[in-house]
């Protein structure tokens, strides 16, 4: 599923972090990122970030920024810090002891690694929907109500039924799940659990989606599902979309970025990237992938 | 060279040689599975055989006549009540005039007899003046003679009941009057040093009040440590020596807790000896660690997913926790409770320091009475040569086995409950 052209297509390649195509040592000169990283209205910016778990550097000095209802892919080898960088941008890290992040990384232009920031309003704005499918083992209902109920979002019994019902509709997994919304979410296939999880995070209104391979663990159909959701929701919201399939991210992006061994290597728009890279890596990356 | 083809029908020596191996491994498993089980089937069966006697007890039909002059004083219980029973012997046994004679004639009943004749007089004072046939219970010898337990052709001396005795005996059994009644008497009394009136209630409440205790001090305080080691406390040197040492606790032998239990409640705080209070907080240290290491182990198993779903929705640490993390180990945490609680169920060793092994003739009212507990109970009565006791000693290891049977099926329950609840994490 990660990279069949039409053509191979009946001989399904299986790639994996080993042998991952494009992995080359980088040179002196790829540390500096090509392309377009900065933006002129900028919704989230990150400037000269630095990641650490302990003494070990998962990603080096990179600024970027996100703009508002835009769709941000980002994609690259295993291990190159994909995850590192997302859990940045909602504080996810936090509960990692040994991260350390250095830098800045601003919304609205509020530094959000300050120490006055409250994490709680953070990740209400800034939502996050995981790789593996992750409800909670309770009812459909519950699960979408939780972070309003947690948030105090719904003053009423009825105000709390159209948040879940309007979550789910844009979440496309209303028809499918409206006459079973007691009973347990555990028993919906993952492809549903995981547009489950999507409207769950659109329950508490964010403003920025974070996405961290959402696709990887579902088939083809469920795939093209959640695909049009996200083309749906980038009417409203900033999503970045973390993907390990290229073509995902040419499908449903508007910029990429591809990062290599901690670094952002290159980012600009989806069609550039695609068709004419600027750096000799990302050039290598993408074709041996799509061929 | 060439290597040779492996028949598919004929298997090779060196394959034949593999397969005897697998099949000795296999019959050796079989035999200690059987010679395990059968073992404890055999010494099971052995103790519910020798308990069988002790739950019933054998009855005289005796006409008692509630005369008005035995209750000429106003207070009931001053009445002569073995009077009452010694009449009543003599009206169908008549004849008897020796005192030596009537003193066996006597003891053919158990002092528990006129006891209950207290007790019916008591609680119905209309009785008095009137007549009824009633049941009473026989002495322990004639219990055991009635179960078939007492040899009759031990030469007289040896033997624990007389001619005469027997000889009534036979009399009574023809006439109908001895029969085995269901005993009420061992599932309502306390402790007492004659067989036929002791019970195992005293026990059963003393022990129901030390786990009340236990579990009320081990499961808040052993959950709540689990909860803030595995969740919240900083991993540094302190933290993994106060794991480390808690660990440690759990080997530590149970008799020394009854030392320390000594040393500090009753010694240095003054609290009452040999009371559930005591005990239960002395059990409550000792399986204070096991708790704590069973519910770190449950909290650990929940999957950091459904605790990063959470908190990506903006709900704190300690939402995450209380909602999703505690939950769906809870299970876990209360079988490991239950577990720690069945093994403080059988402790005895710790309550011997803590005078729990003196004879107790009353039922516990509160935390704070004199009791004792099963295991000790049937310490006690293993250690009482007397007739009836050995029997009652199996009835008691009956009881306490249903218990733990009790608990360890509750154990079952919440384990499939567990795993109904949560299917990702099984
Ligand atoms: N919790 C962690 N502790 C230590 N190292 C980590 C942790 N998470 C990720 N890393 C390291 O950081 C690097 C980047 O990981 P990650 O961001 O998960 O990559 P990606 O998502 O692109 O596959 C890897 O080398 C990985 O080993
Ligand atoms: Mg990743």
């Amino acid at each position: 599923m990660d990279n069949n052209t039409p053509g191979t297509s009946s001989f399904p390649t299986i790639s994996s972090a080993g042998d991952d195509p494009g992995l080359e040592m980088l040179q002196h000169n790829d540390r500096q990122t090509c392309g377009t990283p900065f933006l002129d209205d900028p919704l989230i910016s990150c400037r000269e970030i630095e990641v650490f778990y302990g003494e070990q550097c998962a990603l080096h000095k990179m600024s970027l920024d996100i703009g508002h209802r835009e769709v941000l892919a980002i994609i690259g080898p295993s291990g190159c810090g994909k995850s590192t960088f997302l859990r940045c941008l909602n504080r996810m890290n936090d509960s990692i002891e040994e991260c350390t992040v250095q830098g800045e990384i601003t919304l609205d232009g509020v530094n959000i690694y300050d120490k006055n920031v409250d994490v709680v309003p953070l990740r209400t704005r800034v939502g996050m929907v995981f790789q593996k499918p992750n409800p909670f083992p309770k009812s459909i209902y519950d699960n979408i109500a939780y972070g309003p109920r947690i948030h105090g979002l719904a003053a009423s019994r009825s105000e709390l039924d159209e948040i879940v019902t309007s979550s789910l509709q844009n979440a496309g997994l209303w028809d499918e799940v409206k006459d079973r919304l007691t009973s347990t979410a555990m028993a919906l296939s993952s492809g549903q659990q995981q547009r489950l999880c999507i409207a769950r995070t659109l329950a508490v209104e964010p403003e920025v989606i974070l996405m961290d391979e959402p696709c990887s663990g579902l088939d083809p159909i469920a795939t093209t599902k959640v695909e049009t959701l996200i083309n749906n929701l980038s009417e409203c919201y900033s999503i970045i979309l973390v993907t390990h399939a290229i073509e995902q991210a040419s499908r449903v992006s508007q910029r990429t970025a591809f990062f290599h061994q901690g670094f952002l290597v290159e980012v600009g728009p989806t069609a550039r990237i695609f068709t004419t890279p600027e750096s000799r890596l990302t050039e290598n990356y993408i074709t041996a992938r799509l061929t | 060279m060439e290597r040779e083809k492996m028949s598919l029908l004929t298997p090779s020596t060196a394959l034949r040689r593999r397969y005897l191996h697998d099949r000795l491994f296999l019959l050796a498993g079989r035999l200690a599975a059987i010679a395990s089980f059968s073992t404890i089937g055999l010494i099971f069966l052995a103790i519910l055989y020798t308990s069988l006697p002790a739950f019933t007890q054998s009855c005289i039909k005796l006409p008692i006549h509630f005369e008005e002059t035995a209750f000429s004083d106003e207070n009931l219980a001053l009445a002569d009540y073995d009077m009452l029973v010694a009449q009543a012997l003599a009206r169908i046994i008549p004849g008897v005039t020796d005192p030596g004679e009537k003193e066996d004639l006597m003891g053919m009943m158990s002092p528990g007899a006129a006891w209950r004749l207290q007790q019916m007089v008591g609680s119905n004072p209309k009785r008095i003046g009137t007549v009824e046939q009633l049941w009473l219970p026989a002495s322990a010898d004639i219990d055991m003679l009635r179960k078939g337990k007492l040899d009759r052709t031990t030469p007289e001396q040896r033997r624990r009941l007389s001619k005469r005795q027997l000889k009534w005996y036979d009399q009574l059994n023809a006439e109908g009057r001895i029969k085995r009644h269901f005993n009420r008497v061992f599932f309502t009394a306390p402790n007492s040093t004659e067989a036929e009136l002791a019970g195992i209630y005293g026990a059963v409440k003393g022990s129901l009040l030390t786990m009340f205790i236990t579990l009320v001090l081990s499961f808040p305080l052993g959950a709540g440590t689990a909860i803030y080691l595995q969740e919240f406390a900083p991993r540094n040197r302190l933290t993994t020596t106060i794991t480390v040492t808690i660990n440690n606790l759990a080997a530590v032998p149970p008799i020394l807790y009854g030392l320390l239990g000594l040393a500090v409640f009753i010694n240095f705080f003054h609290l009452p000896r040999a009371t559930p209070l005591v005990a239960g907080m002395v059990l409550s240290l000792m399986t204070f660690p096991s708790i704590i290491m069973a519910s770190r182990n449950a909290l650990a198993a929940v999957p950091r997913s459904v605790c990063d779903a959470a908190l990506a929705l903006g709900a704190s640490r300690m939402q995450s926790i209380t909602h999703h993390i505690l939950p769906a180990a809870m299970p876990g945490i209360l079988t490991g409770t239950l577990l720690g609680l069945a093994q403080a169920f059988g402790e005895c060793a710790p309550l011997l320091m803590l005078g729990m092994v003196a004879f107790v003739g009353n039922i516990p009212a509160g935390i704070t009475d004199p009791a004792t507990v099963l295991p000790m109970q049937i310490y006690l009565w293993a250690d009482n040569s007397g007739q009836g006791f050995p029997e009652k000693t199996a009835a008691a290891i009956v009881i306490m086995m249903l218990f733990l049977v009790i608990v360890n099926t509750m154990v079952l329950w919440l384990r499939r409950k567990f795993e109904n609840s949560h299917p990702h994490t099984s």
